[in-house]
């Protein structure tokens, strides 16, 4: 099995394929070079791209090419899966608890934007019309959408079906939400590390993963500190404000990346009083939690994902 | 109309003294801004104090083994975003 890591995305990116290793040298070049493209054309950090003209549109038809239409179609049709927790449109939520730069840059710099009020994003998806025809989108006058919470996981997939052309295994890992296809040679399954999120350093288990696609949600990576109040970047829709829960992490497993890093956040969300009802909202999806004692809770066949649970002394 | 030039005058002078002390007290319990320096660095995580709900009954809890030397972790890993 062949390696390759980088930084796109403000996250850590593994590529790992078996075959040629000459071919795979190239080909996790070219893997690279998609990944900065899909970059420049969907931060909201880079004044440039597309997203950003997106959210300039200020209410007019905005015409998209294929891979924004599709992207924000379909993260349209996830909000309302998940039954509204996962929403792109709550960007200006974001910017309001001091999100307005990437995250690398607050490591350095920390936080200067104030909390002016506690509020939500006033639009949501239903208020974002699409011309199929014309592969064109519309915002409300004023309402600017963030795609950080679900472009990682569809690109990896985008990357993984590019590698998957030379390879005869090959994984995209994009900060966690991956995209796996075939097996690794000898192997039944995929081995994947199931990270403790109170503590990076640690595993507190092995996942098995057959191929398809896992992404994991947290709320203890991206944290900052907005003048005396801790801050994380998942935002509860229905506060505009780091969301609450008893859950540290959620992994969620099923076919699409995208899907995947949406339900992963949705059930973070949701918490463990109300994860069942969500996940029941998608076919097909498993998830495992994470508790704040590092316990771990899943879905009714999780269990069969989880190779080894690892218990410290 | 003299008359009411001065309560004009003790009107907007009642009105100034009483917006100064009111800014006063607005002012004095403003929380104190922390320097940007003081931020908590992102790997150290903050101090978790939100509520603590209780896990349903219907969720799975997961075996768990003793850890042992021949585990070997994994390149890839769940990480979090």
């Amino acid at each position: 099995m062949e390696y390759f890591e980088f930084r796109a995305m403000n996250t850590d990116v593994v590529l790992a394929a078996d075959g040629d290793s000459h071919d795979l040298a190239c080909a996790f070049e070219d893997a690279r070079d998609l990944f900065n493209s899909y970059e420049a054309r969907l931060s909201r950090f880079i004044q440039t791209s597309e997203l950003v003209r997106l959210n300039q549109s200020n209410g007019a038809w905005f015409s998209a090419s294929d891979d924004m239409y599709e992207l924000v179609k379909q993260a349209s049709d996830l909000s309302e899966a998940s039954d509204g927790l996962f929403d792109v449109t709550v960007l200006d939520a974001l910017e309001n608890i001091g999100y307005d730069k990437s995250m690398d840059e607050i490591r350095v710099n920390g936080v200067t934007r104030a909390m002016r009020s506690p509020r939500r994003s006033i639009f949501d998806f239903g208020s974002i019309e699409f011309n199929a025809p014309k592969r064109a989108i519309r915002l409300v006058r004023g309402s600017r959408i963030d795609l950080g919470g679900i472009a990682k996981g569809w690109v990896a997939e985008r990357v993984a079906q590019r590698l998957d052309e030379i390879s005869d295994a090959c994984a995209v890992s994009a900060g966690g939400d991956m995209y796996l296809s075939g097996l690794p040679q000898g192997e039944t399954a995929w081995k994947i590390s199931l990270e403790d999120p109170r503590d990076p350093e640690r595993t507190l288990g092995i996942l098995r993963i057959p191929s398809g696609a896992v992404a994991t949600s947290s709320i203890t990576r991206r944290r900052w500190q907005q003048w005396t109040n801790a801050r994380h970047h998942l935002i509860d829709p229905r506060t505009g404000l780091s969301a609450e829960t008893d859950w540290l992490s959620v992994t969620a497993i099923t076919s699409s990346a995208a899907v995947a890093e949406v339900f992963a956040k949705a059930l973070l969300i949701a918490g463990s009083k109300d994860a069942e009802r969500i996940a029941r909202r998608a076919a097909g999806i498993e998830f495992i939690a994470i508790d704040r004692q590092g316990k771990l809770f899943g879905s009714r066949n999780a269990k069969e994902f989880l190779d080894a649970a690892i218990e410290y002394a | 109309m003299k008359f009411y030039r001065n309560s004009l005058r003790l009107l907007i002078s009642a009105s100034s003294v009483l917006a100064l002390f009111g800014g006063w007290a607005m002012f004095a319990h403003t929380p104190k801004p922390a320097p940007i320096q003081a931020a908590a660095p992102i790997n150290t995580p903050a101090p978790l104090d939100f509520k603590s709900l209780q896990p349903s009954g219907n969720l799975q809890p997961l075996p768990v083994f003793p850890q042992t030397s021949s585990v070997v972790v994994p390149r890839l890993r769940t990480r979090g975003s």
